[in-house]
C-alpha cells in the first residue's frame, strides 16, 4: 500500500480538505478513517474541534502514514457515489503529478553531433537506462508533438553542446519545452554535456544555471554515462554530492543549480526556504510580517507563500480565500509563473483584489542589494494605485511585464558566463535598464552593483572615487547578507589600488567558503561620465575609473568581475583617444549588444497580457496590427498607445478596438505626448548626419550613399531604419511634418 | 461699493475649474510618478498647485527663486530646509528624502533653474532619484512655462533629464468655470462679451470681472485691463513664438474641430504649437470641442503689434563673462541699438527664454556678437542663443573667443581672440561693421 501512496503538496492538501469538508460530516469522515487504517489514524486527532480543523489534522495523519492512495479515494466514492466525479477528478489531478517518467534520459543534440549522441545512447542503454533520442521516431510522425510528448515523459534532458549546437533551433526548442512547458518542468533534470570548452561555446542562457559534464574530464562518453547513471539512483544526498562535485566548473549558477534541484525534489523544503525568504524580505522592507499559518503571512495584509513549484492556480485560490473584497494580497512564489496561474491571478485582480506577485529571485536580489523597501513600494504603487498598467514609466523591476527580451537576456547571460564584458546600446526608453534589472533578478545569488551614472557630475565630482566606494559597499552588502562574518570595509578605498586589494581580500574569502559567484558591475548611462572631445579633466577621471574596472575585469585566471555598460551609443567602446588625457581603457573592451525593437509577436503578447491583467478579454487583431505599424515595436511607444487606447476606450469595456486606438491617439496628440517623446528622446539624440539620412528616407529621396555607412548601420542597429523605411510609423510622420 | 466689502478678486482671486488637471496631477503624485505642469505666465499654475490638497503622501513645496540659484549646493540646502533637515550634498539630500519617503516635492518656477550651468547635472540627479534610488517613493512636480518642455543642456549627456515625467498642460477655462468665477458679481455679467475678450484666460477674466465688480462699464474695464496687461502681452507673444503665430493665423474664424486638428495631416505641423497655445490659454475650446481664437483683448493687440523688434547688435555671452559684455555694451550705447540682457529686463521678463532668445538672436538682431568661453560652450541658454544665431538666415555672426570656441563653429568663420587692451579697436570695428552707413 505504501508503494502506491501519493504525496500531496500543501496546496493539494488544502484542496482535499475543502473537498472532504464539503462532502462529509466529522462523524462520516471518521468512519472512512476507521475503514482505512483503524483507530491508529484517528488517534491523535483531537475530538470536538471544528470539522475543517479535524479534517486537516486527519489528512495530515493519513499523509504521514502513506495512506492517501487509490483505496482512500475508492472509499470516498463508496461513501459519496453522487460526488464520484469530483472525487475522481481530484484524484486524477493528484496522480498525474506522481507519475514516474517513462524515460530516464532524453538526448538533445545537433545533427552534426549525431555520432556523439549515438555513442552516449549506447553506453547508457548498456548500463540499463531507458533513453530516447529523436532518431527513434518512426517516419511520418509530427516531430514537434512527438518530442514534446517524449520530453514530458523523461526524467533528465541531456544537451550535447558544441559549436554546431548553437545553431540548432531544435535544441533551443527542446530546452525551452523542458524548462517551461513540460508537465514535469521543475522536476526534470537538465545536464549540459560539453563537447568543447565552454569559453568557445555560445551556451543557451537557460543552461547557464545548470552544471555540466565534460567528456574529456570523465575519460570519454563511457565515463559520462557512468556519471549520469549515478544520477538515476534516487538518493538525494548522492545527487547533491554530484552537483557539489562538479560545482565550480561555471562561475554562474552553481548555487542555483543545487538549490533548484533540491527544491524540485522536495517541496516542503521549498516552502521553508520561501517562507524564510518572504519574512526576511518584508522585514527588510519595513513591514511587520507574522505567519498565521504555515504558508499564510500577515504583512498585515494577507500574503500567501505558494506551496507548488511552479505555482499553480490552486495556490491562487488559496490566496483568494484569505482576502476580503477589495483587499490587497501578496502572492509569493518560486520559479516563473505558468500561464494558467497568471490567468488565475489576473482574474482575482479583475474581481477587485489588488494582487502583488513577488518572485523568490526578485526578493533574493533585492535583499542582497538592500533595495527591498524601494522594490516593494514600487510594486505596491503599481498594483494598488495604478489602474492602467500600460502606463508604467520607470524601468521594469517586475518580470510580469517584461516581454520579448528573453533571447537577449540569454545572449547577455551567455556572454557573461564566458567571462565577456557587454555594452548594451539602444534607443531611449527601449528597455536597456529594464533588461539589466531583470538580468539581476535572474542572477539573484550574485554580488551585483548597478551604478546609475546619472547621479554623478563628471565636471564637479571626483566620481571615480564615489563609484569605487559604492561598488565596495554593494559587494559588502551582498557578502554580509550571505555570510555572517564577511570582512566588511571600515573605510572606502582612496584609489584604484586600494579598491582592487579590498575586492581581492573579499574574493579570496568568498572562494574559501566555496562560493564563487562573479561580481557583476553595471555602468548604466555611461555617456553621462564619458568625456566630450575637449574635456581634459573629465577625460582623466574616466580613464581612472575605466582603467581600474578594466584591470579587475581582466585580471588573471580568476576573472571575478564582469562589466556591463549601457547607453544610447557604443562610444565608450569605440573611441580610443581621449584628447591629451590619454587613451580609453574601455576601447574595444566590450562585446557590443544592440537592443533591437520588439517583434510583432512580442508586442502582441505584451498588449494582450497586460490588458488581461486589467480585465481586457479581447484585443482586436487590427488594433494589434495598427499599434505595431505606428510604434514599430518600440516598447515605450507601444505601451503609450495601448495605455491611451485603454484610457479612452468606449463601448465594450473588456475590448480594445481600432476606434479606441484612434481616440487614444487624439488624446496623446492633444498632450503632445508623442511629439515630446520623439523630439527629446529620438530626434534630439541624433546627430545631424543621422537626421539627414532619416529626412531623405521620409522624403523618398535617394540618400547620397557614400560615406554614411556608419550612420546607416547605427540607425539600423537601433531599429530606426529597416529596409529603407522608418519602422516607427508615427515617428516617420513626425519627421515628415517637421520637414514639410 | 462699500469699502468694507472684501474684494473677491484681490490677490489670486477665486479658484474655479481645473478639475481635470488637478485630478491628473493628484493621481500621478499619489502613485509616485513625477510630472511637469506647463502653462503660460499668469495662466494659473501656482494657484493650481496650491489647490492640490490631499495626495495621500506628504507634499513639500519649494519655490525655486526663493534661494540663490548660483550653485547647486544652495538649492540642495534650501530643499533640505524645506524637508526639515540640514544637507549640503546630493548624498545627504538623498538620505533626507529617503527618511521622509513616501513624499512629493513640488518645485514652482522650476524653469528658473534651467538657466544655470549646473542645471543639467542636477536634473539628471533628480532623474536618478526617481528612476532608481527612490523610484515611486518620491514624486516630483516641476512647474513652469513651456521652456520646461524643451530643456536640453548641450553638456548634459545621457538621457534627457526629464524624460520620464508626465506632462500636464494647463487648458483654457471651460464655460462652467468662467460662470463660477463671475458668481461674486451682484448681477450676471454679459458672458458673450467676457467670452469674446477674455475667453478661457483666467487672469484676463479675473481682471475684467474685478473691474465689473467695481462697477465700471465694459469699455472702462477693457481700457484698464488692457493697460495692466500690456507687459504680459509682450511675454505671451514671445511664448507663442513663430510657430504659435502661424497657428493662430491658420485658424479659420469659426475655429477647427478638435478631431480635424488632431487627425487631418494638414494640421499635423501645428500639433506642438496648438498644445502650447492652449497651455497659454490664448486659444479657446468651445462646447462643441472646436478650437478657436482666444481672448480678443490680446489677439487684437497682437494683430497690430510690431512683429519684430529690431536691434543692430545682440550680445550673446555667459553670465560668467558679464563684465566684458557690459563693457562692450556700454561703449556701443549711443552708436547703435544694442541688445544686452541686463538692460532688457522688461523685455526678458517672461518665463520662456526658449522662445525669446531664438527670436532675438535669430531674427530680431542684424548682427550677433558671441563672446565664447568655456562657460558659454557649456550652458543651455547660451547654446540656445548660439544655435539661433547660427540658424538666422540673414544675420551676421561675429565671434570673439575669450577662452574657448563652440564645437560646431562653422568652418571658415573668422573670429578674433579677446584681449582687454584691444577693446577700443574692437568697438571701433564693430561700429564700422554694424554702422548703418
Amino acid at each position: 500500500m505504501i508503494a502506491d501512496a501519493m504525496r500531496l503538496t500543501a496546496s493539494q492538501m488544502r484542496d482535499l480538505r475543502r473537498l472532504v469538508t464539503e462532502l462529509f460530516t466529522g462523524d462520516e469522515f471518521t468512519d472512512v478513517l476507521l475503514q482505512l487504517g483503524g483507530t491508529k489514524v484517528v488517534d491523535g486527532v483531537t475530538p470536538g474541534r471544528p470539522v475543517d480543523v479535524f479534517v486537516l489534522e486527519a489528512l495530515d495523519a493519513l499523509q504521514r502514514r502513506g495512506l492517501i492512495d487509490d483505496r482512500f479515494f475508492d472509499l470516498l466514492v463508496e461513501h459519496r457515489p453522487r460526488s464520484a466525479r469530483a472525487i475522481r477528478s481530484f484524484q486524477r489531478s493528484v496522480s498525474a503529478r506522481q507519475e514516474e517518467p517513462r524515460y530516464d534520459f532524453f538526448i538533445s543534440y545537433a545533427h552534426a553531433d549525431a555520432h556523439h549522441a549515438q555513442e552516449l545512447l549506447r553506453y547508457l542503454q548498456n548500463a540499463g537506462a531507458r533513453v530516447f533520442m529523436d532518431q527513434l521516431f518512426k517516419p511520418g510522425v509530427d516531430l514537434d508533438l512527438a518530442i514534446r510528448e517524449v520530453i514530458g515523459a523523461s526524467g533528465t534532458l541531456l544537451v550535447l553542446l558544441s559549436k554546431q549546437s548553437a545553431r540548432s533551433s531544435w535544441i533551443h526548442h527542446e530546452i525551452a519545452f523542458a524548462l517551461e512547458e513540460s508537465p514535469r518542468r521543475g522536476r526534470m533534470r537538465v545536464v549540459p554535456i560539453f563537447l568543447a570548452p565552454p569559453e568557445e561555446l555560445d551556451i543557451p542562457y537557460a543552461l547557464t544555471a545548470y552544471q555540466g559534464v565534460f567528456p574529456e574530464a570523465e575519460g570519454g562518453m563511457a565515463g559520462v554515462a557512468a556519471r549520469l547513471m549515478a544520477l538515476t539512483e534516487d538518493s538525494r544526498p548522492a545527487r547533491r554530492g554530484f552537483l557539489r562535485l562538479i560545482q565550480g566548473l561555471f562561475g554562474i549558477g552553481s548555487e542555483d543549480a543545487v538549490a533548484e534541484d533540491e527544491a524540485a525534489e522536495e517541496e516542503a523544503s521549498t516552502d521553508l526556504q520561501l517562507r524564510e525568504l518572504a519574512q526576511q524580505f518584508f522585514t527588510a522592507a519595513g513591514r511587520k510580517a507574522v505567519y498565521r499559518n504555515p504558508n499564510e503571512l500577515s504583512v498585515p495584509e494577507p500574503a500567501l507563500v505558494a506551496a507548488d513549484v511552479p505555482p499553480s492556480p490552486s495556490d491562487v485560490r488559496g490566496l483568494a480565500r484569505l482576502l476580503r473584497p477589495g483587499q490587497v494580497g501578496y502572492f509569493l512564489f518560486k520559479e516563473a509563473l505558468p500561464e494558467r496561474t497568471l490567468l488565475a491571478l489576473d482574474e482575482l485582480r479583475v474581481r477587485g483584489n489588488a494582487i502583488v506577485p513577488l518572485a523568490a529571485n526578485a526578493m533574493t536580489a533585492a535583499l542582497a542589494d538592500g533595495t527591498a523597501r524601494t522594490m516593494l513600494a514600487q510594486l505596491d504603487s503599481d498594483y494598488r494605485s495604478r489602474d492602467n498598467f500600460f502606463e508604467t514609466r520607470n524601468a521594469l523591476i517586475d518580470e510580469r511585464f517584461f516581454f520579448g527580451r528573453h533571447d537577449l537576456l540569454a545572449q547577455v547571460g551567455s556572454a557573461l558566463s564566458r567571462g565577456e564584458h557587454i555594452l548594451v546600446f539602444g534607443l531611449r526608453k527601449a528597455g536597456k535598464t529594464s533588461l539589466l534589472n531583470i538580468l539581476r533578478q535572474h542572477l539573484p545569488n550574485h554580488p551585483f552593483f548597478i551604478a546609475d551614472l546619472q547621479k554623478y557630475d563628471r565636471h564637479e565630482e571626483d566620481w571615480p572615487l564615489l563609484l569605487f566606494g559604492q561598488l565596495l559597499q554593494a559587494y559588502d552588502q551582498w557578502g554580509s547578507a550571505k555570510f555572517g562574518d564577511w570582512p566588511r570595509a571600515a573605510t572606502p578605498p582612496h584609489n584604484a589600488t586600494e579598491l582592487e586589494d579590498a575586492l581581492r581580500v573579499r574574493r579570496e574569502w568568498q572562494l574559501a567558503r566555496k562560493s564563487d559567484e562573479r561580481l557583476v558591475v553595471v555602468l548604466d548611462e555611461i555617456e553621462r561620465v564619458f568625456p566630450s572631445p575637449s574635456e581634459e579633466v573629465p577625460a582623466r577621471k574616466f580613464i581612472r575609473a575605466a582603467g581600474a574596472l578594466r584591470s579587475l575585469g581582466q585580471s588573471g585566471a580568476d576573472r571575478f568581475v564582469s562589466i556591463i555598460a549601457a547607453d544610447l551609443r557604443p562610444e565608450a567602446n569605440r573611441l580610443n583617444r581621449l584628447g591629451s588625457a590619454g587613451t580609453n581603457p574601455f576601447f574595444n573592451f566590450f562585446q557590443e549588444v544592440p537592443l533591437p525593437l520588439l517583434s510583432r509577436e512580442a508586442v502582441d503578447e505584451m498588449i494582450t497580457s497586460i490588458g488581461r491583467a486589467m480585465g481586457i478579454t479581447t484585443v482586436n487583431g487590427d488594433f494589434l496590427q495598427q499599434v505595431f505599424a505606428l510604434a514599430g515595436g518600440h516598447p515605450f511607444v507601444s505601451r503609450l498607445l495601448a495605455g491611451a487606447a485603454y484610457r479612452c476606450r468606449s463601448g465594450d469595456r473588456a475590448r480594445l478596438s481600432s476606434e479606441d486606438l484612434n481616440n487614444g491617439l487624439d488624446d496623446l496628440n492633444e498632450r503632445d505626448a508623442l511629439g515630446s517623446f520623439f523630439r527629446e528622446n529620438l530626434w534630439g539624440e541624433l546627430r545631424d548626419s543621422e537626421r539627414r539620412l532619416l529626412i531623405d528616407h521620409v522624403a523618398g529621396r535617394t540618400p547620397a550613399g557614400a560615406g554614411d555607412e556608419a550612420e546607416r548601420a547605427f540607425l539600423r542597429a537601433l531599429g530606426l531604419l529597416d529596409r529603407g523605411t522608418i519602422p516607427i510609423g508615427l515617428f516617420a510622420s513626425w519627421v515628415a511634418a517637421r520637414t514639410s | 461699493m462699500s469699502a468694507a466689502i472684501r474684494n473677491p478678486y484681490a490677490g489670486r482671486g477665486p479658484f474655479a475649474g481645473r478639475q481635470q488637471e488637478l485630478a491628473e496631477i493628484r493621481e500621478y503624485l499619489a502613485q509616485g510618478d513625477s510630472a511637469l505642469l506647463i502653462g503660460g505666465r499668469r495662466a494659473g499654475k501656482t494657484s493650481l498647485a496650491e489647490h492640490l490638497g490631499d495626495i495621500e503622501r506628504p507634499l513639500y513645496r519649494f519655490d525655486a527663486p526663493s534661494c540663490s540659484l548660483e550653485s547647486e549646493a544652495n538649492v540642495i540646502r534650501a530643499l533640505g530646509r524645506k524637508l526639515g533637515g540640514d544637507c549640503g550634498t546630493r548624498d545627504e539630500l538623498t538620505a533626507l528624502l529617503r527618511s521622509r519617503a513616501p513624499l512629493a516635492v513640488v518645485v514652482d518656477e522650476a524653469d528658473q533653474i534651467l538657466a544655470e550651468t549646473w542645471a543639467g547635472s542636477f536634473l539628471s540627479y533628480l532623474r536618478h532619484l526617481v528612476d532608481n534610488e527612490l523610484r515611486s517613493e518620491l514624486a516630483i512636480l516641476l512647474i513652469g512655462g513651456p521652456a520646461l518642455n524643451r530643456y536640453k543642456n548641450p553638456d548634459d549627456k545621457g538621457s534627457p533629464p526629464l524624460n520620464t515625467a508626465r506632462r500636464v498642460y494647463l487648458q483654457p477655462l471651460k464655460r462652467e468655470a468662467r460662470r463660477e468665477l463671475a458668481a461674486p458679481l451682484p448681477a450676471p455679467p454679459d458672458f458673450d462679451w467676457l467670452d469674446l475678450h477674455a475667453a478661457g484666460h483666467p487672469w484676463l477674466l479675473q481682471r475684467l470681472l474685478e473691474q465689473l465688480w467695481r462697477g465700471r462699464s465694459q469699455d472702462e474695464a477693457l481700457e484698464r485691463v488692457f493697460a495692466e496687461a500690456l507687459p504680459n502681452f509682450e511675454i505671451w507673444k514671445r511664448q507663442l513664438g513663430e510657430a504659435g503665430h502661424r497657428f493662430l493665423d491658420a485658424l479659420p474664424p469659426d475655429g477647427v474641430a478638435r478631431t480635424a486638428l488632431l487627425r487631418d495631416p494638414a494640421w499635423r505641423p501645428y500639433h506642438e504649437a496648438a498644445v502650447i497655445a492652449k497651455s497659454l490659454c490664448l486659444v479657446d475650446v468651445d462646447e462643441q470641442g472646436r478650437v478657436r481664437r482666444g481672448p480678443a483683448l490680446f489677439l487684437d493687440w497682437l494683430g497690430t503689434a510690431q512683429v519684430a523688434d529690431e536691434w543692430d547688435l545682440a550680445i550673446s555671452y555667459a553670465s560668467e563673462d558679464v563684465t566684458i559684455a557690459r563693457e562692450i555694451a556700454k561703449e556701443l550705447t549711443g552708436k547703435m541699438s544694442v541688445f544686452f540682457a541686463p538692460d532688457q529686463n522688461a523685455y526678458l521678463w517672461g518665463d520662456d527664454l526658449n522662445r525669446v532668445l531664438p527670436q532675438t538672436y535669430g531674427v530680431n538682431a542684424r548682427y550677433v556678437l558671441a563672446l565664447t568661453s568655456k562657460a558659454y560652450v557649456k550652458k543651455h541658454w547660451t547654446n540656445v542663443e548660439w544655435q539661433a544665431a547660427l540658424g538666422g538666415s540673414a544675420r551676421k555672426l561675429l565671434v570673439m573667443e575669450l577662452d574657448a570656441l563652440p564645437p560646431d563653429m562653422p568652418p571658415g568663420l573668422i573670429y578674433r581672440a579677446f584681449k582687454p587692451e584691444n577693446l577700443i579697436s574692437l568697438i571701433s570695428d564693430l561700429t564700422k561693421v554694424v554702422g548703418r552707413a
